[in-house]
């Protein structure tokens, strides 16, 4: 185990893993606890919408991404909220057309270089210095936020109606969470791939959740468990 | 002496997805009084309630709450919600629920300090169920959630309370016990409450003053004349039958003779 840390490269992965695991555990907590699981297939999914728009237009992909997830997102809010649905419905349909428009872009291409697949499955061993980085700033960022709003995203998700009496801004939140939830992806797509994202914000939380009393043991363990798988 | 009226509602007119809900209802609670809010289902009572909280937005009318439009006197009002409403897996514990209640005092992004708990811990202690702190707010009876759910409301030091339905699947012990509650809360801290009920045998015991909607205000009054008067049963559309047991007015409402089914 020393002897395969003492690779640059496997160092960089296992703390690429541990920072994306606490960052994927933290916001899992929130997406289960909401009830907004396919949040994560939606806007990881998505994303590939903006890697195929980036591709077209010839901008920096991790650019696109995240400004095409961050709008996927946040679509995704507006949606339901203007149509009263609950927000699978939404991600439903915004997931989908983006998958489409991210097929359209590739066919508008003449013929594309990009490695798909390390989009679809992630190359965690490849994780340079500033990918590293900014993994760790994502997480900072998040954490950050997190507990600066977390008794109202906790009143949010346990009873939306209360916080709204109480005067909080409920669609500010919700976007705010949708914004960390781009985030989170887009960090994470490069070093795990669009489909382990999906699963880390969704699996060990609803396992945690399953197992803990309270919501802090279900915030510590979505941790353990993402950082261990 | 002039008595300060904490709702004002005039010609309310409430519109959602098309249909009407509420029409050019028109009404006043004053401060410190228990009004009990009565009507069939659909016929409006959670909706005048939300309207008062700020959840929705009239489509004609006035509505002012302590002088305020609705929603810009949250600091001021408490609201109690079905405990039907709930998941019960949510991992909080009673006293984490109760906190939230301290969400209509607190700054956005400030965390919860030892005067926070301190309040919670005082309301819990109001509302009977302080010995019920740690435990998961899922694992209580429907009783104790419920007041668990009061205490949330009291902890933000609220001067009106708007109940929906509280005692709604609890058994008639639970029942008696919170109603006691209440009752000691009105007597204790002067608090203005509006209670949407269907037990309407037990809150006409309770309250000072009833309303009985459906879309609009079929009767609003002491809780004798409001029954007296058989308007109850044209807001139900039924006859109504009014049974007196001592000094409490308990009753019961029929449908129309030649039918065939007894509500």
């Amino acid at each position: 185990m020393l002897e395969m840390i003492s690779h640059g490269f496997m160092a960089r992965a296992f703390m690429a893993g541990a920072i994306i695991g606490t960052l994927c555990a933290i916001i899992s907590v929130f997406i289960v606890l909401k009830k907004i699981s396919f949040i994560g297939v939606g806007v990881s999914h998505s994303a590939f919408g903006g890697v195929a728009i980036g591709a077209l237009l010839g901008i920096n992909l991790t650019v696109s991404v995240f400004v095409f997830s961050t709008l996927v997102a946040l679509l995704i809010g507006w949606l339901s909220r203007r149509s009263g649905a609950h927000e699978d419905i939404s991600i439903g349909v915004v997931f989908s057309s983006s998958m489409a428009l991210g097929v359209v872009a590739l066919g508008l291409m003449e013929g594309y270089n990009i490695d798909l697949f390390s989009f679809l499955f992630g190359s965690i061993l490849a994780v340079s210095n500033n990918d590293l980085w900014i993994a760790l700033t994502a997480l900072s960022l998040v954490s950050l936020v997190i507990f600066a709003l977390f008794k109202e995203l906790l009143a949010y998700c346990f009873d939306e109606q209360w916080a709204r009496v109480c005067g909080i801004n409920v669609n500010r939140l919700q976007d705010t969470l949708l914004v960390l939830i781009a985030v989170t992806v887009v960090v994470s797509i490069k070093l795990l791939g669009i489909i382990l994202v999906s699963a880390l914000l969704v699996m060990h939380g609803s396992i945690g959740r399953t197992l803990a009393e309270h919501y802090l043991e279900f915030l510590i363990t979505a941790i353990l468990l993402n950082c261990y798988y | 002496m002039t008595r300060i009226n904490v709702v004002e509602v005039k010609d309310l007119e409430v519109i959602v997805r098309g249909c009407k809900i509420l029409d050019g209802i028109t009404l006043s609670i004053g401060a410190g009084r228990f009004t009990g809010l009565i009507g069939p289902n659909g016929a409006g009572k959670t909706t005048l309630l939300k309207v008062l909280l700020g959840l929705i937005k009239p489509a004609g009318g006035t509505v002012r709450v302590f002088g305020h439009k609705p929603g810009q006197a949250h600091n001021l009002t408490g609201y109690v919600p079905q405990t039907t409403n709930f998941d019960s897996s949510f991992p909080v514990s009673a006293l984490d629920v109760v906190m939230m209640g301290m969400l209509i005092k607190q700054k956005l992004g400030r965390p919860a300090g030892k005067g926070d708990r301190q309040a919670a811990e005082k309301a819990m202690e109001r509302a009977g169920v302080l010995d019920l702190s740690n435990k998961r707010f899922g694992s209580l009876s429907g009783g104790e959630c419920q007041k668990v759910l009061i205490a949330r409301a009291l902890c933000g030091q609220p001067r009106l309370l708007l109940l929906d339905e509280p005692t709604t699947g609890i058994d008639a012990l639970s029942q008696d016990s919170f109603y006691t509650m209440l009752k000691s809360l009105i007597e204790n801290l002067n608090m203005t409450i509006l209670l949407v009920s269907h037990d309407i045998g037990v809150i006409t015991n309770m309250v000072d003053d009833l309303i009985c909607i459906n879309q609009k205000v079929y009767c609003h009054g002491a809780p004798a004349e409001v029954l007296r008067d058989g308007v109850v049963g044209q807001a139900y559309g039924c006859e109504a039958e009014i049974l007196l047991h001592g000094h409490s007015t308990p009753h019961r409402l029929l449908g129309q003779h030649d039918g065939r089914q007894e509500l």
